[in-house]
């Protein structure tokens, strides 16, 4: 059922989810370590929202557990805060491509705000929380991000490509 | 590779991944069971994880290869006393142990053998920066095992959790996670020593208001719970409060180990490993 523009994506989103994981573990200097950008789920969201089978609810679990691996979390927090955000995102994904720039860009920041909750929610769970405030910084960052790859979206988006 | 066939995302199979993904998390609690799992994991990742590390290797042996000749003749000349020094420290440390045995030996009671250490070169890969752990470059394959006791130069600074076949993971002693079971080197006080967050003192929990401390007091591993090895420094008091509305006074440590400063730690193997529990669990809440 996959149209012949995803299947030529294969390389390219595999790849890009790749470099999202290599992105997330990456050794950054103390003062920034707060302010990295939620580069897997953003990944996630930015190909679901053109092209809602790009990836499968499988696949998004198995990276949510590749990255609870890399982060020495819980196995099955990541999984489970991607699936239900990028869920939503299948869901909703024609509303949030047509957009326009400002209300696109809140969405996305709350759909991430939605995956941050989650991750916290776990750790709440597991009495293991930092109730710092900026814990929540990288759903901000991750917009800033998005705004940069929103020109894209546009240009994937327009009917007159073919995709939709 | 899916689960399900070729279609749209439904809720059904969202439900079926989420309660995969809540199993997971259960049997995770659980190191004897979950041991297979974390080897698997870790045999797939550790490849990203050592490809990321690669570059910041590459920059510190080449930084050290291009270090000018006279800093490297001055650091050998300071390894070199330091080594003496040390070795000097060792000397009498045959002798206190022997005495140690004999002393034992005469209360009929069964002396604790010397541990082995083994260093450890640790991953450039960041976790979460809520959380306190690292990653190190050794694994099944050089037999750590979990619980195992990390230090530093200075004192303990943490505990394996989990372990794949070339990588593992460090929990921090500042993380809210660890439980580190400790007691005064003065009077023998006991009590559990959690992680506050980094950056933050320790905090020492369940000693009684009537409890004899002050500050400045050392504090050793206790080696209670027979998951933590007795006898390694851990910290020094840095703060008593004694507040009336508290059941227990509340007490700040000052660890002695540089976290995340270096990038070599040390490893302990008990001589006594063999005989140690083989369910072995890291101490934590």
């Amino acid at each position: 059922m996959l149209s012949q523009q995803q299947n030529n994506y294969t390389v390219l989103r595999y790849s890009s989810l790749l470099f999202a994981i290599v992105l997330t573990i990456l050794p950054l200097p103390d003062s920034l370590e707060w302010c990295r950008p939620c580069w897997v789920p953003l990944t996630f969201l930015y190909w679901l929202i053109v092209h809602p089978h790009m990836f499968g609810l499988t696949t998004i679990w198995l990276v949510g557990i590749a990255l609870d691996t890399l982060l020495g979390t819980r196995l099955g927090e990541h999984a489970i805060a991607l699936l239900v955000v990028c869920f939503i995102t299948i869901k909703v994904h024609r509303d949030v491509a047509s957009m326009d720039y400002w209300r696109q860009l809140l969405s996305i920041g709350a759909l991430l705000l939605l995956y941050q909750c989650l991750i916290f929610a776990f750790q709440v769970f597991f009495r293991q929380y930092n109730p710092a405030w900026f814990f929540w910084l990288p759903a901000l960052t991750s917009m800033v991000i998005w705004s940069a790859l929103m020109v894209t979206i546009r240009y994937m988006y327009t009917p007159r490509m073919g995709v939709y | 590779m899916e689960l399900f066939k070729r279609g749209p995302a439904t809720g059904t199979r969202l439900m079926v991944l989420v309660v995969l993904g809540l199993l997971l998390m259960a049997i995770d609690r659980h190191e004897q069971h979950a041991k297979f799992i974390h080897k698997a994991l870790s045999v797939m990742m550790s490849p990203i994880q050592y490809a990321v590390d690669a570059p910041f290797r590459w920059s510190r042996s080449f930084s050290q290869r291009v270090s000018s000749q006279q800093h490297l003749l001055s650091e050998n000349t300071e390894f070199r006393r330091q080594l003496l020094l040390l070795q000097g420290q060792n000397q009498q440390l045959a002798t206190l142990t022997k005495e140690n045995q004999q002393l034992h030996a005469l209360f009929k009671s069964k002396a604790k053998l010397s541990d082995d250490v083994v260093a450890a070169r640790l991953l450039s890969v960041a976790t979460t920066p809520y959380m306190q752990q690292f990653t190190l470059a050794k694994g099944e394959h050089d037999k750590v095992f979990v619980g195992q006791v990390v230090l530093d130069a200075n004192g303990v600074i943490g505990q394996v959790t989990r372990v794949g076949l070339n990588t593992s993971q460090v929990l921090l002693a500042t993380d809210s996670r660890s439980a580190i079971p400790v007691e005064s080197l003065r009077n023998g006080l006991r009590g559990v020593l959690i992680g506050r967050g980094s950056n933050t003192s320790l905090r020492l929990l369940y000693v009684p208001k009537s409890a004899e401390i002050s500050v400045g007091d050392e504090f050793i591993t206790s080696g209670l719970g027979q998951r933590f090895p007795r006898g390694y420094p851990v910290g020094v008091v840095s703060n008593v409060s004694d507040r009336p509305s508290e059941h227990f006074k509340t007490i700040d440590i000052k660890p002695h180990g540089k976290f995340l400063q270096n990038n070599l730690v040390l490893l302990v193997v008990p001589k006594a490993h063999k005989k140690m529990s083989k369910h072995a669990k890291p101490t934590t809440k």
